[in-house]
């Protein structure tokens, strides 16, 4: 009689454990990224600076600055010299902060991840999330990872089928396009992110 | 009579007076670079000039009339009205959804559309209260513009309408269709006008109000509005072609295959 009992606890402890794993490394990336983030978001005490910091700090790690900087320029990036593309992954990165923290700030209510399944096609994963708050349909937002050099890392948000990348490189190649090239974007970023 | 042809009259030289407005702005001209050449292909905008003046027009409407209608609204309607107003108008839209889910073949979708209509009916009052959301039934949209992609019918040019801004050649034909389709057009066409316009009025408004936040920060953050704003219509339709409200997704206008150019 005992021995059954014990199999079967055993069965369901393996299960208990054998589940986490099964979950590939992106999901596991925007799990930790969505725990570390929610207490975040839902502490009402903290100023918006101090919020903004404190997500910072956490999302900077999941991204590759390099990367994003890429494809945010599309086939322009090949026509940066070396410092242009220097001095834009700079000021991409802190376009990207300024302009996306205080949406994350303006949320109202508590807010909860909910980690869906993932799916892998060439190369890239995709991990659907809802993000869930009283009183509103819940969004979909969902993480396109992709391993460079060894690392996972988020290279698009696309939140209800609208990415993040396409959207900014479109707005970025139309500047390029229309006023004054590369310089001419550069120089609208230095003016936004407040550097000389 | 001789009043309904002056009308008509009236009509058609405004339609040519837009139509020459159009020609003589011009299109944007085609580069030599063929990598620039095949952007301004995927871009697929050859009305720039025209789209971004009548982008200009809508913009000042929208910032001098309907913001401020709907930033009104957000502050004066309390949250359950706006959302027994929005309940309202979603299912008067469910007529034309069902007819286009069968077009496209979508039978189940279409079940789940009629059945939503029927339960918001009548247990929700006219449609004021979503019962059936909590039963399994959620809510979705299809229009004819959509309808035609499934039919791989390429979306033609970005074209910005008046008052009903960002749309494809497709989706505008749609419209006519939708108009034509939609039994609600057949059910009210002897209802007194106010009937069709209140929801219509009531519908602009509560959508106008839920983009509140999203637009304001797009435009606080981007650097060319337009551009950015031709993008979001065209990663919207393309997620809404596909039906992607069950999937992840990832659309990227330039790889969907689903007819070029959304």
């Amino acid at each position: 009689m005992r021995f059954p009992i014990i199999a079967i606890l055993c069965c369901v402890v393996a299960a208990a454990f054998a589940a986490p794993a099964s979950a590939g490394p992106a999901k596991e990336l925007i799990q930790s990224l969505a725990s570390a983030a929610t207490p975040v978001l839902n502490d009402k005490d903290i100023s918006s600076a101090e919020r903004a910091q404190r997500m910072q700090d956490i999302l900077r790690p999941a991204f590759d600055r390099d990367e994003m900087a890429k494809s945010l320029l599309g086939r322009y990036w090949l026509r940066a010299t070396p410092e242009q593309q220097t001095e834009l992954i700079v000021l991409l990165e802190s376009y990207l902060v300024n302009a996306y923290a205080s949406r994350v700030d303006s949320i109202e209510g508590h807010v909860a991840f909910d980690i869906q399944g993932e799916t892998a096609s060439g190369g890239r994963t995709m991990v659907a999330s809802v993000v869930i708050r009283p009183q509103e349909p819940p969004v979909r937002v969902d993480w396109q990872v992709e391993d460079i050099g060894g690392t996972h890392s988020v290279t698009d948000i696309i939140v209800e089928g609208v990415s993040l990348v396409v959207s900014q490189r479109a707005d970025f190649a139309s500047v390029i396009r229309q006023r004054g090239g590369i310089d001419g974007l550069i120089g609208l970023l230095r003016d936004r992110v407040g550097k000389p | 009579m001789a009043n309904g042809i002056m009308t008509a009259g009236r009509f058609a030289r405004a339609f040519a007076a837009v139509a020459m407005l159009f020609m003589a702005v011009g299109c944007a001209s085609v580069p030599d670079d063929p990598a620039e050449r095949a952007e301004v292909a995927a871009v697929n905008d050859p009305f720039e000039p025209a789209n971004r003046m009548m982008f200009a027009i809508n913009e000042a409407i929208d910032t001098f009339i309907i913001r401020p209608i709907a930033v009104v609204y957000r502050d004066v309607m309390p949250s359950f009205a706006k959302e027994m107003l929005y309940n309202f108008t979603a299912n008067l839209t469910l007529p034309l959804t069902i007819v286009n889910d069968a077009l496209q073949g979508e039978w189940d979708r279409a079940g789940v559309a009629a059945q939503r209509l029927f339960v918001n009916t009548i247990a929700g009052f006219g449609g004021v209260v979503d019962a059936a959301t909590g039963l399994g039934l959620p809510h979705h949209d299809e229009d004819f513009g959509q309808t035609l992609a499934t039919y791989q019918v390429n979306a033609g040019p970005y074209v910005v309408l008046p008052l009903l801004g960002p749309s494809s050649v497709r989706r505008t034909v749609g419209r006519v269709f939708d108009f034509a389709l939609n039994p609600l057009t057949y059910l009210l066409a002897s209802a007194p006008l106010e009937s069709t316009l209140v929801p219509r009025v009531i519908s602009v408004v509560d959508q106008r109000y839920r983009l509140l936040a999203p637009l304001d920060e797009t435009k606080r953050t981007s650097f060319d509005y337009y551009a950015t704003i031709r993008s979001l219509y065209r990663q919207r339709r393309a997620a809404a072609i596909l039906n992607l409200d069950d999937r992840p997704v990832f659309v990227d206008p330039t790889r969907v295959s689903v007819g070029p150019n959304r």
